[in-house]
C-alpha cells in the first residue's frame, strides 16, 4: 500500500515530532526549573547560614557586653588579692558562669582571661578540646589584643569533637574604683571574657529543615569533608579538588554543577574563614531521575500516540482515500477494458467523490461514444443501415445459426449501376439522397416480403448494399426478393429537376450452395454482381450457375404463368376413370394443362406448385371449376352425360379461398347436380389442413359433392384423417400399382388398401394403370375402378367427347 | 484653718503609723549562720535579756555564705558564722571587725589554741564549735556500715542516687583527694585530676549537692537521702529524730573544721553583735548551746559544764587516731584555690 505509506511517513513525523519536541521541551524546562531552584536554594541555604551565623555571632558579643556588665565580675576583677579572689569571688563568678551556661546551652564554655591571656576562670561543660585551645592561644587573643574592637569572633572547627565552634570575645575594661568618683579614672584592660558556642544546634536546625534535594555539606579546605556531630549529612564522596580551588576562591563560590557519586548537583559555598567551608548542595539526582523518567514516559506516549497515530491515520486513508481510490483504479481498468458498466462505489462528499463522479459521468460518456462509436462502427452514417463490419458478423452468425439448424440463407450484394454518373450529374447532396432512397425502399421490400423470415440490409459504401435473406426455402425466393427490390425502380427517378432511370444490378450467393464461410459467401456475391453487370445491369445474377438457369428458368416461368389465365393458355385434359370389369367409363378426371406460346405444353407438376406459391392457383382454380362445370353443362345439353368430372384442388384452395361458396355457385351457374362434381385432394393437403379447411371440407360435402384422396398411401395420411374428412373415394398412388406384380410389399398395400376402403365403406380407385396384370391383380383384390395408360390417356375436351359418345355413361 | 491642722495631723500621724521605722523598733541583730545551729532558746534569751530581735539569716554551706557576703560585700549582716579557714580571706576583704577580749570579755574562756587555729582567727573571731566531716548515713538502707570515703564516692546500688554532698569546693574535692589517699589540701595536678575524675564519677548517683535539713522533715529521716557528706554533730541531731543515722569518719580521714563568729565591719551594731558573741560564750549559754547542736564547744569553760556522756560521744569528741587522720583544711595558693574551684565548679555545674 504505497498511498498510505507515503502519507503516513509524511503525516506520522508530523504527529510524533512536536510530542518529542513537547517531551524535549519540557525535559528542559523541568531541567532549568530545576537549575533554578537548585540555584536558588543554595544561595537561599548560604544566605540562611551567613545570617545564622551573623545571628549568632552578633547574640554572641550581645551576651557578652551583657556577661561582661556583671557587677560580680567586676569586683572579682579589681580584686587584687589573689587570696581573696580565688577564695571569695571565684566560687561565686563559677556559679554565674555556669548559669550563662545553663541559659544559653550551646554556651560550652566561659572563660575569663588575664590581660595576658591566661586562663584565670573558667566554666565549661566538657573537657577542652586541643584544637581550640591552640586556637585562642595562638591567634585569637593576639588578635583581639591588637585590636581596637572590643569584641572579636572566629568560628572554628573542631575535629576533637566533630563540631564547628564560635569564639567569642570581649576586651573587659574596667576603671578602677577611686574613692573620689568626679575623678575618672582611665579603662584600663583586665582580661577578656570568651565564650565558646557549639554551633552544632543551629547547623542542626538549619540542615533539618532542609528540603529533600538540598544537602549542607562542611568541608575543609582541600575538600575533605568535616563531620559534624549529629549533623546528619550522607557519605558524600565530592571530587572535588580542581573545583575546590574554583570555590573557594571567594567567601560565596558558585553556583556550579558538579558530578558526585550519585548524579549532579548545584553546588554553592560560603567560606567564612580560610581554613573550612560550608557547601550547600542541591541534589539533581531527583531531577535527573525525573527528567529520565520524563523522557521514558515521553517517549512510550510517543510511541503510543505514534502507534495509535500511524494506525488511526493507515486505517482513515485506507477508507478514504486508498479504497476508493483502488476501486476507481479497477473501474478505470475496467473501462479501459470497455466493460463500461462497472459501478463505482464510491460516494463520499469530497473530492475523492467528486472524482468517483466524474468517472462515473467520463464512464457514461464513453460509454455514449462507445455506444457512437459501435453504432458508427457497424453502421453506415448517411443511411443508418448497419456497415460492413456489423453485416459481416451477422452473416457469420446466421451461417452458425443455418449450420446448426439445416436452414438456406442467401446474401444479395446489390450495386446501383451508373451511380458514379448519377453523382457527378446530380452533385453529391443528390446523390445521398438516392442512396438514401434506395436505403429505404430495399428495407421497405424486405419487411414486405413474408416468406423471408427475417433479412438484413447493410450498406457497404458507395453504391453498393449487402442484404442477407435468412431461412429462405428455395434460392428461388432469393431471386424473387431480388427482383422484387429492384421493382420499385422500374420508375424513373427523379432528382434535382432531372430524371433518371436507377437500376441494379445484383448478385446472389447462398448458402450452402456457394460456400459455408461468410467471406466465401461475400466474395461469390461480389462475383456474381459483376457477372450480373457484365450480363448487361439491372437484373440479377446467382453465384452457381446452375441455379442461375434454374431460376432463371423458373422466374421466366412464373412471369409467364402470370397473365397465362388471362390469355387463355390454360386447358383442361380429361382421363376416363373405368371400370376394370366393363370397361365402362365412369367418370373423369380433369387435369390442368398450359400451352404456353414460347414454351409450348408445360405440365402441371411445372407450373403448378409455382401457382400454389404465388397464390395463382386460386384464380387457376376458380377457373378449372368454371371450366368443368361448363364442360359438364355443355355434354349434358348434347345429350352427352351427366358424367362425374373430378378436379383436383391444392392446399392453398382449401386453406382459405372461399371454395365452397365458389362451388355453390358454380353449380347453380351451370344448373348442375353436386354428385356430378368430385374433388381430389392429396394427402399433403391433408396433411396441412387445419380447422377452417375441414369446416370447409364439411360444407363441401354438405353440397353434395364428393372428396376423394389422391395418391393415397404417399403422404402422411392418418386413418383419422379418413374419418375426419369424410373421404368418399381413395384413389391409389400410381407408385404402389406399379409394382404389384413385382413387389409382393406394394401388392400387399394395394390390396390392404382396397380391402380398407371396402371396409370403410368407401370406392377406391387405382392410378396409373398400365398393364393387364396390373389390372388382372386389381380385379382379383376387388378394386374395380381405375384410371391408366392402359385404358385412356389424357385427352382434350373434344377427344373425351368424342370416347364418351362410343361409350354410354355409367351411373355411379 | 484648725481643720486643716487637724486633718494635717492625722494625716502625718497615720503616715507615722504606717511607718514602722517610727514605731518604737527593737534594734535586730542579724546573724548568718547554718541552719540548726543556734539553740532557739538561746536567742530568745539574748532577745530579752537585751530588748532585741535576733535574726538569722540561714546559708546552706560555705560557699553559698562566702556568696552571700560578697554579694553585699559583707553588708547587711553583724554577726556572722564563718569556718576558721575563710577567716584570713574575710579579713583580706575587710569585712571583719576587730573581735578581741576587748569587745568580748568571755573569749577568756576559750582555749587559746582554738583562737589561733587559724590565721586571722586570733583578734578578729570568736570560736564556736569544732568537729568533723564525715559521712552520715542510715545504717538500715545500705548492706554495710561505710567505712571509706569510696563507698560515698563509688556507692552500692542502694545508695545511688541517694546521697548528698556538701556544696563546698575545698570539701568536695577535698575528701575526694581523702577518698583517693591523697591530703585534702593536695596541690598535685595529677591528684587534683584524679579527685575529679571520681567526683565526676560519683555524679550521677548524687541526688543533691546541698545540705541536708536537719530537721525530722529531713531527707535523710525520710530515707530519701541513705548517705550525705555531714558534719558530725549534724548527724548526732538528726538521730534524734531518725535513730537509725549513724556517722563515721570514714578510714582515709575526714575534715577537721573549726566555726567562729565574726562581726562584720560594716555592721552598723556591733556592739549589739559583740554583746551576742559575748552571749554565747557565756560557759552556761555556751554548754547549752554546744549541747544543741551536738558540736564540741571551744569554750573550756562551757566543756566543763557539759555532761559525761556528751563528752565521751566519739562523734562529738572524735578519736585522736580520728583526728590524727583528718586534716584540716590549710590555705592554698590562690591558682591552687583557682584549680579547686573549676573542679567543683566542673562537677556541680
Amino acid at each position: 500500500m504505497k498511498l498510505p505509506t507515503k502519507i503516513l511517513l509524511l503525516i506520522t513525523p508530523l504527529v510524533v515530532l512536536p510530542i518529542i519536541f513537547i517531551g524535549i521541551a519540557a525535559i528542559h524546562l523541568i531541567e532549568d526549573a530545576a537549575r533554578t531552584r537548585a540555584d536558588d536554594s543554595t544561595a537561599a541555604l548560604v544566605q540562611q547560614l551567613e545570617q545564622a551565623l551573623r545571628d549568632a555571632v552578633n547574640s554572641a558579643k550581645a551576651n557578652l557586653e551583657l556577661f561582661a556588665q556583671s557587677d560580680l565580675l567586676h569586683r572579682y576583677i579589681l580584686t587584687e588579692d589573689e587570696a581573696v579572689r580565688y577564695s571569695l569571688l571565684q566560687p561565686p563568678l563559677l556559679r554565674q558562669f555556669a548559669s550563662y551556661r545553663n541559659a544559653y546551652p550551646e554556651y560550652y564554655d566561659v572563660r575569663l582571661l588575664t590581660v595576658n591571656g591566661e586562663e584565670d576562670t573558667r566554666s565549661t561543660l566538657r573537657p577542652s578540646s586541643g584544637t581550640i585551645e591552640r586556637v585562642l592561644a595562638d591567634s585569637f587573643i593576639k588578635e583581639l589584643a591588637k585590636m581596637d574592637a572590643l569584641t572579636h569572633h572566629r568560628i572554628v572547627y573542631d575535629p576533637e569533637f566533630d563540631r564547628l565552634v564560635l569564639l567569642a570575645a570581649r576586651k573587659l575594661l574596667l576603671r578602677d574604683p577611686l574613692m573620689d568618683p568626679t575623678i575618672l579614672a582611665p579603662l584600663v584592660e583586665r582580661g577578656y571574657l570568651i565564650v565558646s558556642i557549639d554551633l552544632q544546634p543551629l547547623l542542626h536546625e538549619i540542615s533539618s529543615s532542609l528540603p529533600e534535594p538540598v544537602e549542607l555539606f562542611l568541608f575543609d579546605s582541600e575538600g575533605r569533608p568535616l563531620p559534624i556531630a549529629g549533623f546528619a549529612g550522607r557519605e558524600t564522596v565530592l571530587p572535588m579538588h580542581e573545583n575546590v580551588k574554583v570555590l573557594t576562591s571567594e567567601p560565596h563560590g558558585g553556583p556550579a554543577l558538579v558530578k558526585d557519586g550519585e548524579g549532579s548537583a548545584v553546588v554553592r559555598s560560603l567560606q567564612p574563614y580560610d581554613s573550612w567551608f560550608f557547601l550547600a548542595s542541591y541534589s539533581m539526582s531527583n531531577v535527573q531521575a525525573a527528567t529520565r523518567l520524563l523522557g521514558v514516559q515521553v517517549a512510550l506516549v510517543t510511541l503510543l500516540v505514534g502507534a495509535l497515530a500511524v494506525a488511526l491515520l493507515y486505517s482513515v486513508l485506507r477508507f478514504i482515500l486508498v479504497r476508493p481510490l483502488k476501486q476507481l483504479a479497477l473501474a478505470a481498468r475496467a473501462i479501459g477494458d470497455g466493460n463500461l458498466d462497472h459501478s463505482i462505489d464510491v460516494s463520499s462528499k469530497d473530492e475523492v467523490g467528486l472524482l468517483a463522479s466524474t468517472f462515473r459521468e467520463m464512464s457514461q460518456k464513453l460509454q455514449e461514444s462507445s455506444r457512437q462509436i459501435s453504432f458508427l462502427a457497424y453502421h453506415d452514417a448517411l443511411t443508418g443501415l448497419p456497415n460492413r463490419v456489423m453485416f459481416r458478423e451477422f452473416l457469420v452468425h446466421s451461417l452458425a445459426h443455418a449450420k446448426r439448424n439445416s436452414e438456406r440463407l442467401a446474401v444479395l450484394f446489390l450495386d446501383i449501376d451508373n451511380f458514379k454518373k448519377v453523382n457527378d450529374a446530380v452533385g453529391h447532396p443528390a446523390g445521398d439522397e438516392l442512396l438514401k432512397r434506395w436505403a429505404l425502399q430495399i428495407v421497405q421490400c424486405l419487411r414486405e416480403e413474408d416468406f423471408v423470415s427475417r433479412a438484413n440490409v447493410a450498406r457497404l459504401g458507395g453504391d453498393e448494399f449487402l442484404i442477407l435473406l435468412n431461412e429462405i426455402q428455395t434460392p428461388y425466393d432469393a431471386g424473387k426478393v431480388a427482383t422484387r427490390i429492384s421493382m420499385p425502380f422500374m420508375e424513373p427517378v427523379r432528382l434535382v429537376g432531372q430524371e433518371f432511370h436507377v437500376t441494379s444490378s445484383i448478385g446472389i450467393s447462398t448458402f450452402p450452395e456457394d460456400g459455408e464461410d461468410a467471406d466465401i459467401l461475400l466474395r461469390n456475391a461480389d462475383a456474381a454482381m459483376y457477372h450480373a453487370k457484365r450480363l448487361g445491369k439491372n437484373g440479377f445474377q446467382f453465384f452457381s450457375q446452375g441455379l442461375n438457369d434454374a431460376i432463371v428458368e423458373r422466374v421466366d416461368l412464373e412471369a409467364k404463368l402470370r397473365p397465362a389465365l388471362e390469355r387463355g393458355e390454360f386447358m383442361l385434359y380429361y382421363q376416363p376413370q373405368v371400370s376394370l370389369e366393363t370397361g365402362e367409363i365412369l367418370g373423369l378426371e380433369a387435369l390442368l394443362r398450359w400451352n404456353q406460346p414460347e414454351l409450348g405444353m408445360i405440365s402441371p407438376d411445372r407450373f403448378v406448385p409455382l401457382a400454389e406459391e404465388n397464390g395463382l392457383i386460386v384464380p387457376i382454380g376458380l377457373w378449372v371449376l368454371d371450366t368443368v362445370c361448363a364442360q359438364i353443362a355443355d355434354w349434358q345439353r348434347r345429350g352427352l352425360g351427366p358424367v362425374p368430372v373430378s378436379f383436383n384442388v391444392s392446399a392453398t384452395q382449401i386453406n382459405g379461398s372461399g371454395l365452397p361458396e365458389a362451388l355453390e355457385s358454380a353449380l347453380e351457374k351451370y344448373r348442375l347436380s353436386p354428385s356430378l362434381l368430385e374433388l381430389e385432394l392429396t394427402e399433403t393437403t391433408f396433411m396441412h389442413a387445419q380447422e377452417q379447411a375441414i369446416a370447409l371440407l364439411a360444407k363441401v360435402k354438405s353440397l353434395g359433392v364428393a372428396i376423394a384422396l389422391d395418391d393415397f398411401g404417399t403422404g402422411y395420411s392418418s386413418l383419422s384423417h379418413l374419418r375426419r374428412f369424410a373421404i368418399d373415394r381413395l384413389k391409389i398412388d400410381r407408385s404402389f400399382v406399379a409394382d404389384i406384380t413385382t413387389d409382393p410389399d406394394d401388392a400387399a398395400i394395394v390390396a390392404g388398401v382396397v380391402a380398407l376402403a371396402h371396409s370403410l365403406g368407401l370406392e377406391v380407385i387405382a392410378e396409373g394403370v398400365e398393364t393387364v396384370a396390373q389390372k388382372e391383380f386389381l380385379l382379383q383384390h376387388g378394386c374395380v375402378s381405375a384410371q391408366g395408360y392402359l385404358m385412356f390417356h389424357p385427352e382434350p375436351g373434344p377427344v373425351v367427347e368424342r370416347l364418351l359418345r362410343s361409350a354410354a355413361p355409367v351411373r355411379r | 484653718m484648725r481643720t486643716a491642722a487637724t486633718l494635717i495631723a492625722i494625716l502625718l500621724g497615720m503616715t507615722c503609723a504606717m511607718n514602722p521605722s517610727f514605731a518604737e523598733v527593737k534594734d535586730q541583730l542579724v546573724v548568718l549562720n547554718w541552719p540548726s545551729y543556734l539553740d532557739p532558746e538561746l536567742i530568745e534569751r539574748f532577745e530579752i535579756e537585751h530588748g532585741v530581735t535576733l535574726r538569722v539569716v540561714l546559708y546552706e554551706g560555705d560557699d553559698q555564705r562566702d556568696e552571700m557576703l560578697v554579694a553585699s560585700e559583707g553588708a547587711g549582716y553583724d554577726v556572722v558564722l564563718v569556718s576558721g579557714n575563710m577567716l584570713p580571706v574575710y579579713l583580706r576583704r575587710g569585712w571583719l571587725e576587730i573581735l578581741t577580749e576587748a569587745q568580748v570579755p568571755n573569749l577568756r574562756h576559750v582555749a587559746g589554741r582554738w583562737r589561733t587555729a587559724f590565721e586571722a582567727a586570733d583578734g578578729f573571731a570568736a570560736p564556736y564549735t569544732w568537729g568533723t566531716l564525715g559521712i552520715g548515713y542510715r545504717e538500715d538502707l545500705i548492706p554495710e556500715p561505710i567505712e571509706s570515703w569510696m563507698q560515698l564516692f563509688r556507692p552500692v546500688p542502694e545508695l545511688q542516687n541517694r546521697i548528698a554532698m556538701l556544696r563546698h569546693n575545698r570539701d568536695l574535692v577535698g575528701m575526694a583527694l581523702k577518698a583517693l589517699g591523697h591530703s585534702a589540701n593536695s596541690m598535685d595536678p595529677a591528684e587534683l585530676d584524679s579527685a575529679l575524675a571520681l567526683l565526676l564519677e560519683q555524679r550521677p548517683h548524687v541526688r543533691t549537692y546541698g545540705y541536708i535539713a536537719l530537721t525530722s522533715e529531713s531527707a535523710m529521716v525520710r530515707g530519701e537521702i541513705a548517705a550525705a557528706m555531714m558534719f558530725n554533730g549534724d548527724a548526732l541531731m538528726l538521730q534524734e529524730h531518725e535513730p537509725r543515722i549513724r556517722f563515721v569518719v570514714p578510714s582515709e580521714g575526714g575534715n577537721l573544721w573549726v566555726d567562729y563568729f565574726v562581726v562584720m565591719s560594716r555592721s552598723p551594731r556591733k556592739e549589739l553583735a559583740f554583746a551576742f558573741i559575748d552571749f554565747m560564750n557565756q560557759p552556761d549559754n555556751a554548754a547549752q548551746a554546744a549541747q544543741y547542736v551536738h558540736f564540741a564547744t571551744t569554750n573550756d569553760a562551757a566543756k566543763n559544764l557539759l555532761p559525761e556522756e556528751f563528752l565521751s560521744n566519739s562523734v562529738v569528741y572524735p578519736t585522736q587516731e580520728v583526728i590524727d587522720r583528718s586534716e584540716f583544711s590549710t590555705p592554698l595558693p590562690p591558682k591552687i584555690i583557682g584549680r579547686y574551684n573549676s573542679i567543683a565548679a566542673s562537677v556541680l555545674y
